[in-house]
């Protein structure tokens, strides 16, 4: 029953932390699109690394 | 927070990713950030290049100085998108640099179509009829180009 519900605490912590990446790096590209669409190229460009995760 | 759907929808690609690449890449081509920018293109891909990616590539790649490889894709986004205003410009350009008036004038031609590119095009058109040894025609092109001379400020 405890391997159980460590299972499931694990599983959604990973799920939880899956998504919270995912969300802000969806978040910053629209904000990097903003910013790329108003001219702030500076900004689109940090935020674009931030999308990213700094893999680029 | 209401999203630029059309921008987002020119810049995305099959994935966030790619559109976070896409985006980096394009930013830092207006950054002057040419090297990199080149490097990030090159990741994203031949297949996946939008126009807008190609023109961006070719003002990357003539200011590294590889004229050549500019105009190819050049080219090449012509071939996916042939109104594209700032590769018609682009282009129109350098065929007027390299005398190839007949190009030039087509292209420049075509832009003219596009109402806010009017100006910019007809003040080319003038151009490669002074070259032509035609004042007179160039005179007159650049007269329509003064009366659209608002979007030549823009």
């Amino acid at each position: 029953m405890n391997a159980l519900a460590l299972g499931l605490a694990a599983t959604l912590t990973v799920t939880g932390l899956w998504w919270f990446h995912a969300r802000r790096s969806a978040d910053s590209l629209d904000l990097g699109l903003m910013a790329y669409a108003r001219g702030d190229y500076e900004t689109a460009s940090n935020l674009a690394r931030a999308a990213q995760g700094d893999h680029g | 927070m209401k999203r630029p759907r059309t921008w987002r929808a020119r810049l995305k690609g099959t994935t966030d990713d790619r559109a976070a690449v896409r985006l980096l890449a394009r930013a830092s081509v207006h950054l002057g950030r040419d090297s990199s920018a080149l490097l990030l293109f090159e990741r994203i891909g031949n297949r996946s290049m939008m126009a807008d990616d190609l023109y961006l590539l070719g003002v990357a790649l003539s200011r590294t100085g590889n004229d050549k490889g500019s105009t190819e894709v050049w080219t090449q986004g012509l071939r996916a998108d042939p109104d594209h205003p700032q590769i018609l410009h682009g282009m129109i350009k350098v065929n007027l640099k390299m005398d190839r008036f007949f190009e030039a004038a087509a292209e420049a031609r075509r832009l003219a179509k596009q109402p806010a590119w009017q100006a910019r095009a007809n003040e080319l058109l003038g151009r490669i009829q002074y070259a032509r040894n035609d004042p007179a025609g160039a005179v007159e092109f650049w007269q329509r180009a003064l009366e659209h001379e608002s979007e030549l400020t823009v």
